[in-house]
């Protein structure tokens, strides 16, 4: 605690991070990974985090590279995780694992994550009914002129189910009832954005938070965009920060530091961040 | 000898495979009486790994630990086929590599620095600006906005691990320019910045946080895609050239007698921390 308050404001803000930081002293550090939708959003809130601790030393926040809810979920069974980044709800066969253990996910929405419908630049629709998206991704229309678009094939773009944006989609856009068109090309999000570039007719989806590609369209959703009304769009994943078991004192004091944080923004956070350069 | 020999001939190169069939003491015998632990890994993580080691070891009579160099990835690959018990590794795991049993603990992070003259002018790059500057792809300054200087490289002899670490995060793999300056040691490359106006080069923070007040001084460290190397940035893995040192167990939990289990929690507790620290890292535990 030597010397904190005068060296603080160094640390965080302007000094190299090695020159003068120590936690000698300090409470343990908490570690986070998962979601890759959530993490900027998390880094942000660890490091708003952090500049509060000027006054009141409660520990350090560690953010660990996205690497996807369902990586997110194993390092808490693991071990190798205080807090879980994740998107949607908790995949049945987890809440069984942890289950065995005699433990439970305790599960704290912290926002929501509208999915958007996204094509290539050059497809000349801007927006489909909810029933319209359901029929493409199921495969029971297959092709763009029965929507008012070009005599050409549907392309569907999807990724694993057991994505956390992934499941969400199907889940707010399928239901239970409806399952995804086999013909529908599966890889990660970032392929698929990559291939949506090059293919006019393909379609897929994309959580609002992450980072936008060039070339690329949102398709509004009956009418609906998701920035101006995101508590009616239809559309999204809810995320989430989950502990196994009762989160200790200091998992609890950052999440509830998160859940503020996003409460206040919840109104100023509405645009789409999406940048046509 | 089954472990060592198998340790061996995973270990990448002829090289490593040269070092690791020099006999050397303490040999660990796996058949001895007494508990022993061999950890494995990236060239980046020995001097953290080999000094928690030794403080893991005071108090704990009979326990052998050996310290090797190999890299991440044979490491990875020797804790999954039993050959060694901690492999320590600077890169998180692939999707693929993240298996069932397999425990990546995070216990220390540094931040590779990008050091310009301090009369430089321009304080914040992308990352393709740093690579082109680097690579020896973007000759002038004045190509970046700057003044119309010429772009001298520095950099660390090759072999040095904080020459590697940055080849690897900041270069994407690549090798710097073909007419940097080799310097040969942190201190003289901080040396070297300071007196070359037109001077860049990667600096770990280990490295930054060995000079003394007058070396770190004499250079200015830039920005990159718009986010300051400070410890909230590294902390939350904003900066992008944030590297994690990881140590990954492999196979079910085990009794809590184990020593491989716990040697990691040695590291990520207080005194495996304040280690980190001591080293130059930063703690994360």
């Amino acid at each position: 605690m030597r010397g904190l308050p005068s060296i603080l404001p160094q640390w965080l803000d302007e000094t190299d991070v090695n020159a003068s930081a120590t936690t000698q002293g300090h409470p343990p550090a908490l570690q986070l990974t998962g979601s890759t939708t959530l993490l900027p959003r998390m880094q942000h809130a660890a490091e708003s985090y952090l500049r509060l601790q000027m006054f009141s030393d409660t520990g350090r926040i560690v953010i660990n590279g996205g690497c996807g809810t369902a990586r997110g979920y194993k390092a808490l069974l693991d071990g190798t995780t205080d807090i879980a980044m994740a998107s949607g709800a908790v995949p049945a066969d987890l809440a069984a694992a942890a289950a065995t253990r005699g433990l439970a996910f305790r599960t704290t929405i912290v926002s929501r994550d509208a999915i958007l419908p996204l094509v290539h630049a050059a497809n000349p629709l801007d927006s489909l009914t909810l029933l319209q998206l359901r029929n493409i991704f199921t495969g029971r229309i297959v092709n763009w002129r029965s929507l008012g678009g070009p005599d050409a094939a549907i392309e569907v773009l999807v990724g694993p189910a057991s994505g956390g944006v992934s499941a969400s989609w199907r889940k707010t856009l399928l239901g239970d009832g409806d399952t995804c068109t086999p013909l529908a090309r599966v890889m990660g999000m970032d392929e698929r954005l990559a291939r949506l570039v090059d293919r006019p007719n393909a379609i897929t989806y994309m959580a609002q938070m992450a980072l936008p590609l060039r070339g690329l369209k949102v398709l509004r959703v009956g009418g609906m965009a998701a920035a101006p009304a995101p508590s009616a769009y239809p559309l999204y994943a809810p995320m989430s920060l989950v502990t196994l078991g009762m989160p200790a004192p200091a998992a609890a004091r950052f999440i509830a530091h998160v859940s503020a944080h996003a409460a206040a923004n919840v109104l100023t956070e509405g645009a789409l961040e999406l940048r046509h350069e | 000898m089954n472990r060592r020999h198998a340790c061996a001939t995973l270990a990448a190169g002829a090289a490593a495979l040269a070092t690791a069939c020099m006999p050397r003491a303490p040999l660990i015998s796996r058949d001895a009486p007494g508990a022993s632990l061999l950890i494995s890994g990236a060239g980046a993580m020995q001097q953290l790994a080999t000094a928690l080691a030794d403080a893991f070891r005071r108090g704990r009579r009979g326990l052998a630990i050996q310290v090797e160099r190999g890299g991440s990835l044979p490491a990875y690959i020797a804790a999954s086929r039993g050959a060694i018990d901690v492999a320590a590794m600077t890169r998180p795991l692939s999707d693929a590599e993240d298996r069932a049993g397999v425990r990546h603990h995070l216990v220390a992070r540094d931040a590779v620095g990008i050091v310009v003259h301090p009369s430089l002018p321009v304080k914040d790059l992308r990352r393709d600006q740093v690579r082109a500057l680097l690579s020896g792809e973007v000759v002038n300054w004045r190509a970046l906005g700057g003044p119309d200087l010429a772009v001298s490289v520095l950099v660390l002899p090759r072999g040095a691990t904080a020459r590697q670490s940055a080849e690897s995060l900041v270069l994407d793999g690549d090798e710097f320019a073909v007419d940097a300056r080799e310097c040969a040691s942190a201190a003289a490359l901080a040396a070297a910045v300071a007196a070359t106006p037109g001077a860049i080069a990667c600096l770990d923070g280990r490295d930054r946080r060995g000079l003394d007040r007058a070396g770190a001084a004499a250079f200015a460290l830039l920005a990159v895609d718009g986010v300051a190397p400070t410890l909230a940035s590294v902390l939350s893995g904003r900066y992008p050239y944030t590297q994690g040192f990881h140590l990954l167990l492999y196979g079910a939990a085990q009794a809590p007698d184990d020593s491989s289990g716990a040697f990691v929690r040695y590291a990520r507790s207080a005194a495996g921390q304040a280690i980190v620290e001591r080293l130059g890292f930063v703690a994360v535990c």
